[in-house]
């Protein structure tokens, strides 16, 4: 039997068919004079006519509050409100969210309530989260209300940095204050040489003891300084590729169907990226950010906790635009910057970009996001294909190396995984020139 | 065929773990038990009323496959019709015997289970407040129906004639529905 809509509410079939299968028990008792068979469909007829006699009233009120991530437990949650309404002491409601499974539940709504509705995920950028589907229950379950939607709501989920202890600075330095050392004269720490004092050399700085031993008789009288290096920052550009954003099934590369407990190169790469930002710039460096996916916007270096904020939220709204055109510019980078780059290299394009840097001199640091993979249920065709694209991505990678470009992998999320490892490695590497 | 595809690939670090399931969204409620137990006890419910009436394999085998459809469907129909089919078996005994009895407990108990659990899917949770919210009404229900059993067992006992019983039950109930209809429209109609 079909729901009977009348206003809003309907009819339920359960209650329908409950109240049917009374009715004929009892017409049967009645015209084969059984009273036993009226009796036993009573409790049925009347079950429903009590369900009509508490109507209800309004539909209960549900609303669904702002998201809210719990970054200790990669879990976002949101309160879900449910405002009682008269005649409908149940609300059955289904929380529904993007590649997770839904949950139902048949809620007891004669008083206000305060849920919480909660997910689990790894995944970073702008999500839709939280779809309630809900619908009010009367009493006996006779009527229940057509079903109603509230959300899903938007959610911008923000890259969370982990620990480094080194990172590479650029071959240059820029200003004449900084945590790095710079070859420069200046007002750093150590010390750089002995020389004659000179116009504009600070009188504190005269070194007296060498001064008394260079002193020849009858020879006119010279001032000897000790002068430092100067100190410097570094100037970071920060260049991800958002267009390979896939997981680590490479079944799902074609469907693009990603698990919530996976992240995908994107994610990799957005906490990759806001993890050295956040290093540089508690050093007191100047970090800078290309976006390739909107024409190219810049982020130019700059330094502080606001531009850091600025730089994560940047981060977690880059994604693709759905475009796989060929960049054949690449973007200035400001002179004497290092350059990251956060790509899959599943193809040539930023590979390309990264060798054209380093030939003009920059220091270039490619890190390798490509999750580590998982080829369950693949094809024997499909892993083929897998087969050569990873040995055009390894070449490719090889020749990277060999311009002189550094290649690290960034394995998972642990701040205690190779990257961490392998960058200090690289702050710790003689600085080369080509 | 994994391995084999893995160790051909020769990747930095191969992950050939099987697929976990998508997590699911997490809902917090009160003290609430699974759907799928409420559905097991329509099922055992369900059952004890089969057996109360007088199975032949027939019954079995019918009363079987509602009761599945029952626990692992949400087709509306089926506790419809597995009432009528076991309560119509009524009449293979005796006016008002026993076992009557317990038939218009059980019927009535599977009627407000299918109707809280019924169209929920067995992952869904039912909060416990509700079978508490729904226990006076049923009690109440069972308090008139029995008292009426037990007078028509008591009139059956005085050899008061049933078909006369039957009449005054049926107008009863017919009355009652009439009531329950215009009920029904005039409650529509304000709502619209």
């Amino acid at each position: 039997m079909a729901d009977r809509t009348r206003g809003g509410w309907l009819v339920t079939t359960v209650a329908a068919f409950a109240a049917v299968a009374g009715m004929v028990l009892a017409v049967l008792g009645l015209l084969i004079g059984r009273p036993d068979l009226v009796v036993v469909g009573a409790p049925l007829i009347l079950s429903m006519v009590w369900g009509i006699a508490i109507p209800p009233r309004a539909m209960p009120g549900v609303s669904l509050g702002i998201p809210r991530p719990v970054v200790e437990y990669s879990e976002v949650e949101a309160p879900l409100s449910i405002d009682p309404a008269e005649g409908v002491p149940a609300t059955r409601i289904r929380v529904s969210a993007e590649s997770h499974r839904s949950v139902e539940a048949l809620v007891d709504t004669r008083e206000p309530r305060k849920l919480r509705v909660s997910l689990v995920t790894v995944r970073t950028g702008r999500r839709k989260m939280f779809r309630i589907d809900f619908v009010g229950i009367s009493s006996n379950t006779v009527f229940r209300s057509e079903p109603q939607t509230v959300g899903p709501v938007s959610i911008i989920l923000l890259p969370q940095a982990v620990g480094l202890r080194e990172v590479p600075i650029p071959f240059q330095s820029h200003g004449l204050t900084g945590a790095h050392g710079s070859r420069r004269s200046g007002e750093g720490g150590d010390l750089r040489d002995v020389a004659v004092f000179a116009p504009g050399d600070r009188l504190r700085r005269i070194d007296w003891k060498t001064t008394a031993r260079r002193q020849v008789a009858g020879a006119h009288p010279e001032l000897y300084v000790r002068r430092n290096f100067a100190t410097a920052d570094a100037h970071v550009m920060l260049v991800v590729d958002p267009r390979d954003n896939v997981g680590p099934k490479v079944n799902s590369w074609n469907t693009g169907e990603i698990s919530p407990l996976d992240a995908t190169a994107l994610d990799i790469a957005r906490r990759a990226a806001a993890t050295l930002a956040r290093h540089y710039l508690q050093q007191g460096d100047r970090v800078g950010l290309v976006d390739m996916t909107r024409g190219g916007r810049t982020l130019l270096p700059a330094s502080g906790r606001r531009h850091h904020h600025r730089l994560v939220h940047h981060l977690a709204i880059a994604e693709s635009d759905g475009e796989s055109r060929r960049y054949i510019r690449a973007p200035q980078i400001p002179s004497g910057a290092m350059v990251v780059v956060f790509s899959t290299f599943l193809d040539d394009i930023y590979a390309e970009m990264a060798r054209m840097w380093r030939h003009e001199g920059h220091r270039v640091v490619a890190i390798d996001v490509l999750p580590t993979l998982n080829v369950e249920g693949l094809s024997p065709h499909a892993g083929i294909a897998l087969r050569m694209l990873w040995m055009e991505r390894t070449d490719r990678l090889a020749d990277l190396i060999a311009s002189g470009v550094e290649v690290v992998r960034w394995v998972g999320d642990t701040a205690h995984g190779d990257p961490v490892g392998v960058l200090t490695a690289l702050s710790r590497s003689q600085r080369r020139r080509r | 065929m994994r391995q084999r595809i893995a160790e051909f690939i020769r990747v930095w670090h191969t992950n050939v773990e099987l697929s976990r399931l998508h997590p699911r969204v997490n809902v917090e409620l009160a003290a609430s038990v699974p759907a799928w137990s409420l559905k097991v006890a329509v099922g055992v419910v369900a059952f004890g009323c089969i057996l109360l009436s007088l199975p032949g394999s027939l019954l079995w085998l019918i009363g079987g496959i509602l009761v599945a459809l029952i626990v692992l469907s949400r087709w509306a129909a089926a506790p419809a019709i597995l009432i009528v089919v076991t309560g119509f078996s009524v009449i293979e005994r005796e006016p008002f015997e026993a076992p009557v009895f317990g038939l218009i407990l059980g019927l009535h108990l599977v009627s407000v289970l299918v109707g809280i659990a019924g169209d929920l899917p067995l992952s869904g949770r039912v909060e416990r407040s509700l079978l508490f919210e729904a226990l006076p009404r049923f009690l109440g229900i069972q308090v008139v129906v029995q008292s009426l059993a037990l007078g028509g067992r008591l009139a059956v006992d005085r050899e008061v004639s049933v078909e006369w019983l039957a009449l005054a039950a049926g107008l009863a109930l017919a009355a009652t529905a009439w009531v329950g209809a215009v009920a029904i429209a005039r409650h529509t109609t304000r709502l619209r």
